[in-house]
């Protein structure tokens, strides 16, 4: 209890003395007010969601590394969802969807690509033809040249990455 | 790490999923897993996992276009980190330094070639994007805008739905050469060997025409009118008329260039916030003021900056950013 006291304090004066400029500075990079003003809330989310309140001996840099996290996610997910606006739109009955199919896919996808960022690209492929496409190990052999054999050991290396990235998330 | 126990199970887990996946998997297999799973909480504890994997890619299979997200998750791909790395840096320095805007010079126009023949194009607020059609007609997206490219046996056509397009019409080499033309809600732009712009306007479309004519026939009224090179008309549901002298800013926008050619301030700025999600405004006692200038806006998240400060340079004016990040430019 003392802790979450200590700490939302401490988090309080670096909010006073520094979020005007953090926000500020993101404004510049993302040339959006509004963007900027979300980002500089989800930075000091991120703070509040530390377990230990430690004093920041350089406030300014510290905060300027998680929004920099926050935005390269940021743009990640712009350019994911420009490519799948993109891909929507090149449909043959081209379709707008509802805020709300956008704001899940966009979710889904974005978990999706942070899962498979590190994998080889046919071990990715593979991945993703069995799981959004839903083709057959065989077929997705045929297309990629290789025995369904060796998909399946793709399919279970893929997915121990998955695993294993998540595990460290949780204990890192 | 997770303890030894875990990370076994985790990698039995990862077996599993791939030999159920396996469209040749059989019922004694099933059972074999079943067992598995029963027979050590942890094994359970690594497969809630590998579902909680399988989640979002259920979700984005059920999402009605599968394919969609395998384009876009491929297509993103491309578009390296880099890129965000570069705009991290350059966004650093926007607003510092001395700024170069009357030295904005056009840049040579990338062409994406149009495999596909009848599709949707669309363009994000602040997008500028080029192709050239199958008939080697060159069609240029302004910000915000959505258009189909439908060609068919009879015609070459383009729907415009939003927003604004320069088109420089090719060549049909059909024995029988195809019209073509630009439909909008308000009616129809036959083009006569041309470029052009067309922008959807509230209530109407307008054309200006640079190259050649064009002839506007609106959708639900009589008679048509023919707008040469260098005139400009507008079209309404019901009425096509002439519009005076075809503007310059509609002939650049697809260099990326905004040109003031001597516009108030307000009008400039309505023009600008349609390639930004920035709210613009100039004070009234500002609003009127005139403004010469050509200003880039390829990149609008690195020249919206760029083109305040020049503006905060070359006229009696403050740039103020609101608490929510809007912008206001206010008298000096």
């Amino acid at each position: 209890m003392d802790l979450a006291v200590a700490s939302g304090e401490c988090i309080g004066d670096i909010y006073r003395a520094h979020h005007g400029w953090l926000q500020g500075w993101l404004r510049r990079q993302t040339g959006c007010g509004e963007r900027a003003a979300d980002l500089a809330h989800d930075t000091f989310l991120r703070l509040l969601g530390q377990r230990e309140a430690k004093p920041l001996s350089e406030p300014r840099a510290y905060l300027t590394t998680v929004a920099r996290g926050l935005l390269v996610d940021f743009w990640r997910r712009q350019a994911l969802e420009r490519a799948w606006l993109d891909a929507l739109s090149s449909q043959p009955e081209p379709c707008a969807p509802s805020p709300e199919e956008k704001a899940l896919a966009l979710e889904a996808l974005m978990q999706v690509d942070a899962m498979l960022d590190r994998l080889k690209p046919r071990v990715r492929e593979a991945f993703l033809l069995s799981q959004l496409d839903g083709l057959t190990y065989r077929e997705i052999g045929e297309r990629l040249g290789v025995s369904e054999r060796m998909i399946k050991k793709y399919m279970a290396e893929a997915m121990l990455n998955c695993l294993m990235l998540n595990t460290d998330d949780a204990s890192g | 790490m997770p303890a030894d126990k875990e990370k076994a199970a985790l990698v039995a887990a990862a077996q599993w999923f791939a030999r159920l996946g396996d469209e040749a998997v059989d019922e004694a297999e099933r059972q074999r897993w079943r067992e598995w799973l029963a027979a050590a909480p942890e094994h359970a504890r690594a497969w809630a996992r590998v579902e909680m994997i399988a989640r979002p890619f259920s979700q984005l299979r059920s999402n009605a276009h599968p394919a969609c997200s395998r384009q876009a998750l491929r297509e993103a791909r491309r578009e390296p980190r880099r890129q965000a790395l570069r705009l991290l840096g350059i966004g650093a320095m926007a607003l510092g330094g001395s700024v170069l805007l009357g030295a904005a010079l056009p840049r040579s126009v990338q062409w994406q070639v149009l495999a596909v023949l009848n599709t949707g194009l669309a363009t994000q607020v602040g997008e500028v994007r080029h192709v050239e059609l199958d008939d080697a007609s060159r069609l240029s997206l302004g910000t915000a805008t959505r258009v189909r490219v439908d060609y068919s046996e009879e015609l070459r056509r383009i729907v415009l739905y939003a927003g604004e397009i320069m088109l420089d019409s090719g060549v049909d080499r059909r024995t029988v050469p195809r019209p073509l033309v630009v439909d909008t809600e308000h009616g129809r732009i036959t083009a006569l060997g041309t470029r052009f712009s067309v922008r959807r306007l509230e209530g109407l479309t307008q054309v200006d025409v640079f190259e050649g004519a064009v002839r506007l026939a609106p959708v639900n009224g009589e008679g048509t009118v023919t707008v040469e090179a260098g005139e400009s008309g507008r079209l309404t549901a019901r009425q096509a008329a002439a519009n005076g002298q075809a503007s310059a800013a509609r002939e650049r926008w697809m260099k990326g260039l905004l040109i003031a050619d001597n516009v108030p301030l307000g009008d400039f700025l309505a023009e600008l916030g349609r390639y930004t999600t920035v709210k613009l405004e100039a004070d009234r006692n500002v609003s009127h003021l005139q403004l010469v200038g050509v200003y880039r806006i390829s990149e609008p998240a690195r020249d919206l900056p760029l083109i305040l400060a020049a503006l905060e340079g070359s006229l009696p004016l403050r740039v103020q950013m609101t608490g929510r990040g809007d912008v206001r430019l206010i008298a000096k």
